[in-house]
């Protein structure tokens, strides 16, 4: 079944070795036995292969214009911005009902509850409150002053009386107030035109001078502002909600087509 | 050779001028081959043991911890560097010579310009695998050898890129075989890969996330561009021609070669799932990741359709055996490496021990593997003495494929386990760690088998360059020794 190569090969391969130095009882027998170098055969590649691969081709396409973020390169969230989706279009701004109770929950429901009722005496309630919705003569400037510079003094809500200490929150961010805002004005059966992040950055510039919290006697002496609901714009950090059922009545302008590329 | 050998028509060749032109050539290759192989065990050799060392460590944390250079931060990116460099790409290349010499069917010219590449690849790896147990390593994965190895090794594989043109250029005429395109790639990608990366990471750093990018490109690419190919050539050749039969179909070679050159090299941004780059960016990765299905089922079916028929071989040949288990195991990793390009899997995988799992399926028990399989063939012809034991081979073999098969599964199951653990938010990370403990004994004890099966391996090495045991003309087959009949296999 093997050369041996302690039996001198053909005369031929011994010509063929001393031709090249060597002799043929030195050439290890491994070599001489060995089958000849690979060849090529020729059968064709089979069509459901090829059927298979077109397909993975299709579906290579289909990904990259669901998931291609446009190919911009300041797009890092591969279904935010779809190719297929019309060339880009950004999803909505985030849902001020979503972030608003998550803002809510982490800086309000200690005084004011997470049902927004309060502390009797001490901390208003939020629930259909003229302070919150409006009334006879709380606009809601005054709701965005409040909420940035505090509010301390007796005040009357609903008819009862509380007497707290409403600490100012303007390290929050425009766009952060303006949705707890929205949030708490649509929550617990409230019901109120959302308040954009333009309108509290308005009213952060007009009382950069206050220092202090407003008691209500100064609020009162304020006129009172009824925001109009049809401004707010749709860009970035408003207050206006893109889809969901929890939003808040819808402004009226056109929202961009939020694409569902992630589904 | 001489004239009557070398100048002769592919078609007036004889089977017995073959003969005398595979002992010259493989006379020729001697030196080179024995130099890379050779320091290639050495290294397996060290680098098992710094693995060992770093599994330990997490069985047991404080194990050794009062040196500096025994840290898990230091040995484990040693162990990582002393088996990808000293001991994969060394056996890589030394096939590769002796597989160039052949398919180019020319005596290797300028070996001098291969004994100096080994010689400043072996320094490097030296000096690169103590600088990081020095504390001089790179924070970056897969080149955490310091500049001044780094240096060495790029001086050393140019040096082999620049034999290998030379090599490619005065071939004989005739069919390049596909093995040779693999080759000829691979020795152009590499030098490439590496001073890419290494110029713009350790010498001239990129900022920010780029470099995040470009490690990943260099990462992914040292296996794809560089450990694929050259295991790929491997099995093409060796299957076929232990076999004594075509391989199955050209079609399929040339198909299998060019989708794995277009779509590997986006490959390595699918590391990046989840991080801050560019959306396109990632899934440009991980939609070529999937179309690697392309290569991977071409080379699998190629492969199959060559040995089928012939499966009893693997019960007799070593070489066969080692290299059709590498060939399968090819197939299976990049299956894996597919799915766990996959976000949804991702999200689970990333970041745990699965990924480690896949590492090693993928370059110990496909590459590794292969290249056990062609030193079984190389060797005996190169140092003209057949292996001195079967029963050392058999060891061998089944330790670290058993070894190799523990390693991977015990590392996926307890990495499915740990992805899942640090998903689920009332999972504290610590607790995360516990359910990794016992896997990570498992492997260890995984580790121990394959570090057993390479001294054994060493052992047969040393014994067949010694000349250990009678000279025979037979060629060592499992069962051999135990007095079974093989079939004639003439390997």
């Amino acid at each position: 079944m093997i050369d041996d190569p302690h039996q001198p090969g053909s005369d031929e391969l011994q010509s063929h070795l001393e031709g090249e130095g060597l002799n043929v009882r030195d050439v290890h027998g491994a070599i001489l036995r060995e089958k000849d170098d690979p060849r090529d055969g020729y059968e064709p590649i089979p069509l459901w292969l090829v059927s298979v691969f077109m397909a993975l081709v299709f579906w290579a396409g289909a990904y990259f214009s669901f998931y291609s973020g446009g190919f911009q390169s300041d797009v890092f969230d591969p279904s935010q911005v779809s190719w297929a989706g019309g060339g880009g279009a950004v999803k909505g701004p985030p849902d001020p009902m979503v972030v608003g109770k998550r803002l809510f929950t982490a800086n309000c429901v200690a005084c004011h509850q997470p049902t927004g009722q309060g502390v009797a005496g001490q901390f208003p309630t939020l629930v259909d409150s003229e302070w919150v919705l409006g009334g006879d003569w709380h606009g809601d400037n005054h709701l965005v002053k409040i909420l940035l510079h505090g509010l301390q003094g007796p005040i009357q809500v609903k008819g009862d009386t509380y007497n707290g200490a409403m600490p100012p929150w303007k390290q929050l961010k425009d766009d952060q107030i303006a949705m707890i805002l929205t949030y708490i004005r649509n929550e617990w059966g409230n019901s109120a035109p959302p308040i954009t992040a333009e309108q509290v950055a308005k009213i952060r510039e007009e009382t950069a001078a206050q220092t202090e919290p407003y008691t209500q006697n100064k609020l009162k002496a304020i006129p009172a502002v009824k925001f109009e609901s049809a401004a707010p714009p749709a860009a970035e950090g408003g207050a206006a909600p893109a889809e969901g059922e929890t939003a808040p009545p819808a402004p009226t302008e056109a929202q961009p087509e939020a694409t569902p590329a992630a589904a | 050779m001489s004239a009557t050998l070398t100048q002769a028509h592919p078609s007036t060749v004889t089977p017995e001028m073959e003969k005398a032109q595979r002992a010259v050539i493989d006379e020729s290759t001697r030196l080179p081959v024995i130099l890379f192989y050779g320091s290639a065990i050495f290294w397996l050799l060290t680098g098992s043991l710094l693995a060992l060392l770093a599994s330990f460590k997490l069985n047991e944390p404080s194990l050794l911890n009062q040196w500096g250079w025994l840290t898990f931060g230091r040995v484990r990116p040693a162990h990582l560097n002393a088996v990808v460099y000293g001991w994969a790409s060394a056996a890589g290349i030394g096939t590769a010579l002796w597989l160039m010499a052949r398919l180019c069917r020319t005596p290797l010219r300028h070996s001098k310009l291969l004994v100096s590449a080994a010689i400043f690849w072996n320094i490097g790896i030296l000096l690169g695998t103590l600088g990081i147990l020095s504390g001089d390593g790179r924070s970056i994965e897969w080149l955490e050898f310091p500049n001044y190895s780094s240096f060495m090794l790029f001086v050393a594989f140019g040096l082999i890129a620049v034999w290998a043109v030379i090599m490619f250029r005065f071939r004989q005429p005739g069919h390049v075989y596909v093995s040779q395109w693999y080759l000829l790639a691979a020795f152009l990608w590499f030098p490439w890969l590496y001073s890419t990366a290494n110029l713009l990471l350790n010498f001239e750093p990129i900022q920010g996330g780029a470099q995040g990018a470009v490690n990943w490109w260099y990462g992914h690419n040292a296996l794809g561009l560089w450990f694929t190919p050259i295991g790929l050539a491997t099995a093409y050749y060796l299957i076929p021609k232990v076999l004594g039969r075509p391989i199955h179909s050209y079609y399929l070679s040339i198909l299998g070669f060019w989708s794995l050159a277009l779509f590997y090299s986006w490959n390595g941004m699918h590391h990046l799932i989840g991080g801050p780059f560019p959306a396109w960016l990632v899934s440009a990765s991980v939609v070529a990741s999937v179309m690697m299905f392309i290569p991977v089922i071409t080379t699998a079916i190629n492969h199959h359709m060559t040995v089928r028929g012939n499966f009893e071989a693997l019960k007799w040949s070593p070489t066969l055996r080692f290299t059709v288990f590498g060939a399968m195991c090819y197939t299976l990793a990049s299956l894996q490496g597919i799915s766990m390009a996959i976000p949804s899997l991702n999200k689970v995988t990333h970041f745990t021990h699965y990924t480690v799992g896949h590492a090693h399926l993928g370059l110990y028990a496909f590459f590794t593997m292969i290249m056990f399989g062609a030193m079984y063939y190389i060797l005996p012809r190169v140092v003209g003495w057949e292996w001195p034991s079967a029963r050392l081979i058999r060891w061998h073999f089944w330790l670290v494929a058993i070894g190799i098969g523990m390693m991977v599964v015990v590392l996926t199951l307890g990495g499915i386990l740990q992805g899942l653990a640090l998903l689920d938010p009332g999972i504290t990370f610590m607790a995360s760690l516990d359910y990794t403990k016992p896997w990570l004994f498992l492997r260890s004890v995984s580790g121990v088998l394959l570090t057993a099966g390479h001294i054994v391996f060493a052992v047969s090495f040393t014994l067949l360059l010694l000349k250990a045991g009678s000279k025979r003309s037979e060629p060592t087959l499992f069962g051999s020794d135990q007095g079974r009949q093989p079939e004639p296999l003439n390997v």
